[in-house]
């Protein structure tokens, strides 16, 4: 389909080997992004639209007196209209949070520890965290809310620097290709130009020749693209095999996509390849346009 | 002044036509003549007389010092890029050094006309080959120039030249690398040629060959960079 016949000689694989470290890295960094994103996107789903509320234990007061306040404060919070759910996480799932950072379950059993309660304000719900806050802490004085809304923006602010990230990775990559295959092909020009002006003797336009230019340019784009994109995607598969042994519970599932999910995004990469391919064919073209001296 | 052209189309016109290499004496010197179409005209001259540089101011590789050089009805110091190359594809040109692509087989060397006129690729693969046969190269299809004898390589620049039936041939020293049994059979395809429309100019020093053969033709004679009309048909 793309065979077509060509008076010029096929002179090295300079264009080819630059689109292929090209695409390699640039699939590789957006498979990270796109990974890291997955990620920052589940965080923000698992954080977004919950509170936390953090009793701080009083001094004195004994674990009974604790969890009746407890359960004080979780009766007000079932009571208030605007509220779907109520959970408290248990003295055990507190211990567990902790136990990787301090390392001996039994610093922290002797710890006296704040109860966390998870709160999930319903959705198209009017109730303000803040008021919240000022009403729970007028009567339960050693109590915070938190909404997460700091630690939501930095996320957002994250993923947007991936976005514009990948963004500018592309747009380097295509800039890249458009200057690489302009000194290409103009120094082919220089190399093939006895044969140009030959060519020029027996009749053949501009339009003839910047099309074998072009031509040439576009399968080097191609095959460089598919290349890189093959070179990719093993070590891709290894790395991400390497973590998936290497990475503990369930933290491995936050760093992968769905398979559905993964082959759609990456499908970028091959339109990013036809787009390089179709780039470096009419920047030959264009250069030879350009580039081209008259004969006579 | 020289002119066959009294009663006929005129598709080759010099007027007061000199050329010269940089600080160089004068090739040519006040070259004034026309060529009719359809007319078969013999260029010769001794060896160095000017007669390759007579046939590039024809072929458009280079332009003239002074004077006005005009193909088909167009004056080549005026005419447009795309328009030069419009000329070009109705010419059909033998070089003297052949000037083959080392890199492409015999039959992409001579398929390059047709395909940059556009002709179709069946066409192509059609013609050339019947071509190569008839000029003898039938067996060296794929063959690429640098295995090729001087006289086989000879015959793929003849065949290029002609592939495309163009309407003026310029043919500068076809004969030379050829045994004379071959340089017959190669005059007899330009009479061919001649015979259905194409004007053809032959540039040789042998002028033997004009003396054996028997048709109705100019003879033109550089010497010392000015050209001598020495025949003319006898009927136009």
């Amino acid at each position: 389909m793309f065979k077509r016949h060509s008076d010029l000689p096929s002179a090295g694989y300079l264009l080819l080997v630059i689109v292929t470290v090209v695409v390699f890295f640039s699939t590789l960094a957006t498979a990270s992004t796109l990974i890291l994103q997955g990620i920052i996107e589940r965080w923000y789903h698992n954080v977004s639209g919950t509170w936390t509320i953090q009793v701080i234990p009083v001094l004195g007061d004994s674990p009974a007196e604790t969890q009746r306040q407890m359960n004080s404060i979780m009766r007000f919070l079932e009571s208030t209209p605007g509220i779907s759910v109520v959970q408290p996480l248990s003295p055990q799932q507190i211990t567990q949070l902790l136990e990787p950072w301090l390392d001996s379950t039994e610093l922290v059993s002797n710890i006296s520890l704040p109860r966390l309660i998870e709160v999930v304000p319903q959705n198209g719900g009017l109730l303000d965290s803040e008021t919240i806050f000022v009403e729970l802490s007028e009567i339960f004085p050693n109590v915070s809310l938190d909404d997460h809304k700091a630690w939501l923006t930095n996320i957002a602010y994250i993923s947007c620097f991936l976005d514009l990230n990948l963004i500018a990775l592309f747009s380097i990559m295509f800039v890249l290709v458009i200057v690489a295959t302009f000194f290409v092909t103009k120094s082919k020009i220089l190399m093939y130009r006895s044969i140009i002006e030959i060519l020029y003797l027996l009749g053949a336009q501009d339009d003839y020749i910047a099309i074998q230019f072009a031509h040439a340019s576009l399968m080097q784009g191609l095959h460089g693209g598919l290349l890189g994109l093959s070179l990719a995607l093993p070590v891709l598969l290894l790395i991400t095999g390497w973590l998936a042994s290497h990475l503990e519970g369930d933290f491995w599932l936050t760093l992968t996509l769905q398979p559905a999910q993964m082959a759609m995004k990456l499908g970028i990469i091959p339109i990013g390849v036809a787009w390089l391919a179709w780039l470096a064919k009419v920047s030959a073209r264009l250069t030879v346009y350009k580039v081209i001296a008259r004969p006579i | 002044m020289l002119d066959m052209s009294q009663a006929s189309r005129i598709i080759v016109r010099f007027e007061s036509v000199s050329l010269q290499y940089g600080h160089e004496p004068e090739i040519l010197r006040n070259i004034t003549f026309s060529i009719a179409a359809g007319s078969f005209t013999f260029l010769t001259g001794r060896s160095g007389s000017g007669k390759s540089s007579l046939l590039s101011l024809m072929y458009l590789a280079q332009r003239p010092s002074r004077g006005l050089v005009s193909l088909f009805g167009q004056n080549i110091s005026f005419i447009e890029r795309q328009a030069l190359s419009a000329i070009r594809r109705r010419l059909g040109v033998v070089f003297q050094d052949f000037r083959l692509l080392d890199h492409l087989s015999t039959l992409d060397n001579v398929a390059i006309p047709l395909r940059i006129a556009g002709v179709r690729e069946e066409e192509v693969m059609k013609h050339v080959p019947e071509l190569l046969s008839w000029i003898g190269l039938a067996r060296f299809l794929h063959a690429k120039p640098s295995t090729l004898s001087c006289g086989q390589k000879q015959r793929m620049a003849i065949a290029r030249a002609v592939i495309s039936r163009p309407d003026l041939l310029l043919a500068d020293e076809p004969t030379g690398s050829v045994d004379s049994r071959v340089a017959r059979r190669i005059l007899h395809l330009f009479i061919e040629l001649n015979k259905i429309g194409t004007t053809v100019i032959i540039a040789t020093h042998n002028e033997h060959l004009i003396k054996e053969l028997n048709i109705s033709r100019v003879h033109l004679h550089l010497e010392g960079g000015r050209l001598l009309l020495l025949d003319t048909p006898k009927i136009f």
